[in-house]
């Protein structure tokens, strides 16, 4: 049974999900809805890699926990915070704004297609609690992937033609 | 907000503000005052009275108020009022009409047949225009007109109830949009709005808790509410002026509840000092019954009637945060976390 691998492509796809919305938020900080957003999704994927971790144990694929953010993490985190301030002034921010969402939109797809995978897998080999569980989780990664979409409408406009 | 985001970011350059006051009303005032003072940004302010904002503004533009022009306002009820000029305006100061249509002269806006794109002067002839833009909308003004206005104290458009049959506007093909989310402000496509299969009920849509993005915490441990008395009305540009509404709530307070006060050593009536990662407040203290936890602030006050004290400590939106509701587009204006000591 395959199901394990796909599970742990999963549960890495969602941590890097998680960090891909955590840095962009920092980086459009002056962006306060992207900012906070981004900050809410980012937990809600390592919550969903939280949640998968049990999964893929059961099925022979153990996913390692030392992906906790460290030192250097949070260094980088402030550098990029206190850089978005300034970032924030320039016009050029929302092209950067546009290039960072697609990227986004583009890793929550691929999230996505990873939970489908599963999904199909958890039904096929008849096990209820993951199908509940894909059913629920999917839906969300679903809604990350459209408002970086909608976010993507909204900017473009403004980026583009002024 | 977005607006504001966009001047911050160089994108705005032309800025007309109108017969509102920003640099009271919106959150993190600090950050607003800064928007609106760049030097690649020309702010027009069209006010009746010299605002906070206007005082920011490159142009300011005096403007008649109601009883000085003559025109209808629509009440959140949807009751539509025709308010008739009883004076003429004083100085140099026109209607909000005027100086548009002055401004659309001056920019020489024509439509293809080289006649001015606008075809309206006077208020009833704006009037009957937007009768005819709203005709068989769901907002429909096309039974209202001036002389039925004259001839009662208001009418509500849609008639005194709407939606008598249970029957709402989700005809895809009539309503004025799709729709969002309601957490993430993600619209819905036509495709996923006509899966819903409204077909004229109306659309219910739950949403779970989120917490706020500012939480009470060890440095900052109350969470500050903003509001309003009834004497005052947004930022006071005209209840200030009124003598009997000023004398009812002449300057900001700071509400906190009892236990709170205690346990900060303040008592009804001393000045504290209420702080924000983004600024502060200073005024004197209501102990009331309000719950445990919260500061309460109203938002009505600003700098233009303060006696040579210099600072931007009164306004409560020194304190609040940047941030809005991603659907309404509404700004958080009833959390963000605080301290408080006596001052």
């Amino acid at each position: 049974m395959k199901l394990g691998p796909a599970l742990k492509r999963l549960h890495e796809a969602e941590l890097d999900l998680a960090g891909d919305f955590r840095k962009i938020g920092e980086r459009h900080a002056a962006d306060h809805d992207v900012y906070h957003q981004s900050r809410t999704f980012s937990m809600q994927c390592e919550r969903h890699a939280e949640l998968l971790g049990p999964i893929a144990d059961r099925y022979g694929s153990s996913v390692s926990e030392d992906d906790a953010p460290g030192l250097w993490d949070s260094v980088m985190e402030a550098v990029r915070r206190r850089s978005s301030a300034g970032l924030g002034r320039r016009p050029v921010s929302g092209v950067v704004l546009l290039r960072d969402l697609r990227e986004l939109y583009l890793a929550a797809h691929e999230t996505l297609i990873a939970w489908v995978i599963v999904r199909q897998g958890a039904m096929a080999v008849r096990d209820k609690e993951l199908l509940e569980l894909a059913k629920e989780l999917q839906r969300e990664t679903d809604l990350q992937m459209k408002w970086a979409l909608t976010h993507i409408k909204v900017s473009s406009p403004q980026v583009l033609a002024s | 907000m977005q607006i504001f985001r966009y001047a911050e970011q160089g994108s705005i350059s032309f800025l007309w503000i109108i017969g509102t006051n920003p640099a009271v009303s919106l959150p993190e005032l600090d950050r607003i005052r800064s928007i609106l003072a760049q030097d690649r940004l020309f702010v027009v302010v069209s006010d009746a009275f010299l605002t906070e904002t206007g005082e920011l503004a490159d142009v300011v533009l005096p403007t008649a108020l109601w009883g000085e022009k003559t025109g209808t306002f629509t009440n959140a009820d949807r009751t539509v009022h025709l308010s008739e000029q009883a004076v003429e305006p004083p100085g140099e100061a026109r209607s909000d009409r005027e100086i548009f249509l002055d401004f659309a002269d001056r920019l020489g806006l024509e439509d293809k047949d080289g006649q001015p794109l606008l075809k309206w002067r006077t208020p009833e002839e704006v009037f009957n225009a937007w009768r005819e833009c709203s005709r068989g909308r769901p907002c429909d003004y096309s039974q209202i007109s001036y002389d039925a206005l004259r001839g009662g104290s208001g009418i509500q458009w849609g008639g005194e109830r709407l939606y008598t049959e249970g029957e709402f506007p989700t005809d895809p093909a009539y309503c004025e949009d799709f729709g969002h989310e309601l957490t993430t402000g993600v619209t819905f496509s036509e495709v996923e709005f006509k899966a819903l299969n409204a077909a004229g009920r109306a659309i219910l849509k739950p949403a779970p808790y989120i917490p706020s993005p500012e939480e009470p915490g060890d440095d900052y441990p109350l969470r500050l509410n903003t509001g309003r008395t009834v004497y005052h009305f947004h930022t006071r540009t005209k209840t200030g002026r009124a003598p009997q509404l000023q004398g009812a709530a002449p300057d900001v307070w700071v509400e906190l509840a009892q236990a709170d006060a205690e346990r900060l050593g303040i008592s009804d009536g001393d000045v504290v000092r209420v702080e924000s990662p983004r600024g502060r407040v200073e005024g004197p203290a209501r102990v009331t019954g309000m719950r445990e936890g919260v500061v309460f602030i109203p938002f009505h006050y600003g700098y233009w009637d303060r006696d040579g004290r210099n600072g931007h400590d009164r306004a409560a939106n020194e304190l609040t945060i940047t941030l809005w509701d991603p659907a309404s587009k509404q700004p958080i204006y009833k959390t963000a976390a605080v301290r408080v000591e006596r001052a």
